[in-house]
């Protein structure tokens, strides 16, 4: 007789097969089997192909696999835990926040220090401040930021996203001057012209040193592992 | 002191470069690591170099070890260098061909006691499951090797697998069936005592 596909018990006759289920469930697939026949057959059909595959005889090996005195020696733990992957890992995070920081900087997004009293004396820009367009450092922080977010799957690229940032870095300090309105003649960090309340330099500079250092560390570890074959 | 102190003893010596008390871990365990490369690639020499490579593999990777229970960290390496195996033969399709027809693991019995009738229905045996295995993808078939053929409980193959148990018993029942669909198709080629018993109730 036909019964609801849904109350077959097949997921569950390989458990049931090696005693993995729980009594309440034992108990339930029993009843089952009990009044179906198709299951039934295919417990039993499982049953005899497990039995083959229990008859297979052990192969034995046709030479040793002892190693040679001069194998590679156990590599150290800490080269085991700096995986290559989890390096990549790092180099792309660092420099995705890297680039993170320099565009917050181009947009001004940190919180700005309260400027103090300017002084009168006229103001006294950076020449190439003001010539400079803002095409070339849009440019050089777009390509900053691709490189950027390819990271994690080549590190190689991480190098020159860390050198277009750097790039990016004056040339963002120096627009803002372009468009700052009132001439202020302050020497904080992040743009001339506009104070961050945070260390905005100093800490785009060690992410980028952050950067460099795992980038140094994934080359070092790789040759490591090359060597110790 | 109990076996399981005194393999402890042998990886603390290996894991400080000691290679003859690896090579003690080697010939205890190089007959299940053997076994279960040749039942995933099919093949002598591919599972030859699996074993080697999961040996130098382990070696290199002692200090990775940490306690756990060496027998399941061994075979997953050695399940790991099958993979690795598997993939690099999809790479070179020509390659694998080869060595496939080079050497049937099921050519010679592994021992001369059974007499030659039997034998050969046991080759013939052997021959169709391992046709059957080479039939499920790679996950399905490591967990029914560990299970059926080398008799692995579900705690230690979601150990070697390093998946839940829930995974090991969902992989273990889809290639168990798979299997035994393909032996249905295949019974004209069973001798008749492996057969299967025919479908009930339809």
């Amino acid at each position: 007789m036909a019964e609801a596909r849904g109350s077959h018990v097949g997921t569950e006759l390989s458990a049931y097969l090696d005693g993995q289920l729980s009594s309440p469930q034992r108990a339930k697939v029993e009843a089952h089997l009990a009044a179906c026949g198709e299951c039934r057959g295919e417990l039993a059909s499982l049953r005899h192909t497990v039995g083959l595959l229990r008859q297979l005889p052990p192969a034995l090996p046709r030479r040793s696999f002892a190693l040679p005195a001069e194998a590679a020696p156990p590599l150290p733990r800490w080269l085991l835990l700096l995986t290559p992957g989890r390096l990549r890992l790092a180099t792309g995070m660092a420099g995705l926040l890297l680039v993170a920081v320099i565009v917050a900087d181009l947009f001004r997004l940190f919180p700005v220090a309260p400027a103090p009293a300017p002084p009168t004396a006229p103001p006294a820009l950076s020449a190439p401040g003001p010539a400079l367009p803002a095409g070339p450092v849009r440019t050089a922080a777009d390509a900053a930021r691709p490189e950027g977010t390819a990271a994690p799957k080549s590190a190689p690229t991480a190098p020159e996203a860390a050198i277009s940032g750097a790039r990016a870095e004056p040339a963002a300090t120096a627009s803002p001057s372009a468009v700052a309105p009132a001439p202020q003649i302050l020497r904080e960090e992040g743009a001339p012209g506009v104070a961050y309340r945070w260390p905005v330099r100093q800490l785009e500079l060690a992410l980028f040193v952050a950067m460099l250092s795992v980038v140094a560390l994934l080359l070092f570890v790789t040759w490591r592992r090359v060597r110790a074959g | 002191m109990s076996p399981e102190d005194l393999e402890n003893a042998l990886t603390d010596r290996a894991r400080g470069g000691d290679v003859a008390a690896f090579n003690e871990l080697v010939e205890r365990y190089q007959g299940p690591a053997y076994n279960l490369a040749l039942r995933m690639l099919g093949s002598a020499p591919a599972a030859e170099d699996a074993t080697q490579e999961a040996f130098l593999a382990a070696f290199r990777n002692l200090r990775s070890l940490r306690g756990a229970n060496f027998r399941s960290w061994l075979l997953r390496i050695v399940a790991n260098a099958c993979h690795d195996q598997l993939r690099s033969a999809r790479r070179r399709p020509a390659d694998s061909l080869e060595r496939a027809l080079s050497a049937n693991p099921s050519a010679a019995p592994p021992d001369g006691a059974a007499g030659p009738p039997e034998s050969a229905e046991r080759q013939e045996l052997a021959r169709a499951l391992e046709a059957g295995l080479a039939t499920l993808p790679p996950d399905q078939r490591l967990a029914v090797i560990l299970s059926d053929v080398q008799g692995y409980d579900y705690e230690e193959i979601a150990r070697i697998t390093r998946s839940a148990l829930g995974t090991v018993k969902s992989r273990l029942n889809r290639g168990r069936r798979r299997l035994r669909d393909y032996l249905r198709t295949q019974q004209e080629l069973l001798p008749a005592r492996f057969r299967l018993p025919t479908e009930e109730g339809k």
